[in-house]
């Protein structure tokens, strides 16, 4: 009686396997990580494959398949294994789509806090800042409380070039696989990126001097290549000497083979040797060494970089061993003819 | 400020905005003819009157309809209407240069800046519009 029970039983085990791997898969999303999925569906399979044999053992069906059995033999640890690569196949594509949907959920966030920063972050920078200038008008009589107001719109302007470059950042890392380059008139972006400049800081005077002052130069370039000039001329104005109520820049273009080489240099107190190297690097510039967020350098390299020119620093050519004497960028970018 | 001062619509989705404008231009003599919240208000507005604003002060990123849209539209009823495009997104500057009578002002901004802007507006094409009102 039990003998005749045993093929039963084996086969209610594996029907009962058969269902417990239907479930595995059809309710993957519920369960745990890919290496438990895996652990028990190598158990799982254990299971049915010893029921199954076992019900082929204690029933008649074994004497039929005796004929077969090398086949089967041969047959049966392939049919288990392309089996058990299947599952695994099937678990790693799910894994991949649970990847992707991630990174687009991690994408859209990303991209809401950006909209965030650069929509209605601005907005409210734009009201304080006009509101902060109407009170300057109402209170330029009182030195103190004009000094006060002023320092209000500083900050504002400071955080909205900040909000700025970060979109820029943005923009950047979303075209790096397309970015288009068209002719550019060097002199022209450089003259609306100091007129933007003077916009953030409208009390210090910038004045530039060309070198040569009669040719214009075109080279490869975007619109957001004015951005580079706006960090440099910020930059400037920062660190310019305490007593300097003009921030005056020296800007050398010249031809190099095929581009077009950019020397700026301004007066102010000049970058330390030490920080010369790493002044491309926000993360290598401890808060205390810079004055701004370190941001606008790191970008401005990333610009000229993705517009396949370069940009590096070093000390003003006259005083080539006096970082104090201000500071010369040079900047390469790809050349018209 | 000149008699000929051009008068003001303004589109803008930020009530703190619209009241910053209205607060800007109202101290400077400009008369502001209308408030909308966004592209469509703006449109079904521009629609419904004879006398067409000096100036629109359009912002761009609004509900229901964008200043870019609304500018067309509002170009293509008026094609002298003298629109600036406020935002701080500079991307949509190429757009806004495609028209000689639309121009852009990049969010955040002056009060010079401002009324630079609506100056260089109201005295760089000063030739006839159909029928702008001015003060």
């Amino acid at each position: 009686m039990i003998v005749e029970l045993v093929p039963i039983v084996d086969g209610i085990t594996f029907i009962f396997g058969l269902c417990a791997i239907f479930i595995l898969i059809r309710y993957r999303n519920y369960s745990t990580k890919a290496s438990s999925r895996i652990i028990l569906l190598t158990i799982l399979s254990l299971v049915l494959f010893f029921s199954f044999s076992n019900m082929l053992e204690w029933s008649d069906v074994t004497n039929v398949l005796d004929q077969y059995e090398d086949v089967i033999q041969v047959m049966e640890p392939l049919f288990w294994g392309f089996l058990f690569y299947s599952f695994i196949q099937g678990f790693k594509q799910q894994e991949l789509r649970e990847s992707q949907s991630c990174l687009i959920e991690e994408k859209k966030v990303s991209e809401l806090l950006l909209d965030l920063m650069t929509h209605d972050l601005i907005n409210y920078n734009t009201v304080a800042l006009g509101n902060m200038e109407l009170l300057l008008e109402l209170v330029e009589q009182d030195a103190e409380l004009s000094k006060l107001v002023s320092e209000g719109i500083h900050s504002i302007r400071g955080s909205s070039l900040l909000i700025g470059n970060v979109r820029i950042l943005h923009q950047l890392l979303e075209m790096r696989e397309d970015f288009q380059l068209e002719p550019i008139r060097l002199i022209s972006v450089i003259e609306s990126a100091k007129e933007k400049t003077q916009g953030i800081y409208p009390a210090i005077p910038l004045e530039l001097s060309f070198s040569p002052t009669t040719q214009d130069f075109v080279v490869a370039g975007h619109a957001i290549l004015e951005n580079v000039f706006i960090n440099l001329f910020t930059n400037s104005v920062r660190y310019r000497e305490p007593e300097q109520d003009v921030v005056s820049i020296d800007i050398e273009i010249h031809r190099e083979e095929s581009f077009t080489c950019v020397t700026y240099s301004d007066h102010g107190i000049g970058i330390p040797d030490k920080l010369k190297e790493r002044i491309f690097d926000r993360f290598s510039v401890a808060p205390h060494e810079r004055k701004g967020s370190g941001l606008g350098l790191s970008i401005s390299k990333r610009i000229v970089e993705a517009l396949g020119g370069d940009i590096r620093v070093t000390n003003r050519k006259e005083s080539p061993n006096d970082f104090s004497a201000g500071v010369s960028f040079i900047i390469r970018l790809k050349s018209v003819m | 400020m000149s008699t000929t001062s051009p008068t003001i619509m303004i589109v803008e989705d930020n009530l703190a905005l619209r009241q910053l404008y209205g607060r800007i231009l109202a101290s400077k003599g400009y008369v502001i003819l209308n408030f909308s919240e966004n592209g469509e208000d703006a449109i079904e507005f521009y629609k419904s009157i004879s006398e067409y604003p000096g100036i629109i002060l359009m912002d761009y990123r609004m509900p229901l309809k964008d200043g870019l849209t609304a500018s067309k539209e509002i170009l293509g009823i008026n094609p002298n209407q003298k629109i600036i495009i406020v935002s701080a997104d500079t991307s949509i500057q190429i757009n806004v240069s495609e028209h000689r009578n639309v121009q852009f002002l990049k969010k955040p901004f002056n009060i010079a800046e401002l009324l630079n802007k609506i100056l260089d507006m109201t005295t760089l094409f000063d030739e006839g519009t159909r029928s702008a009102g001015s003060l």
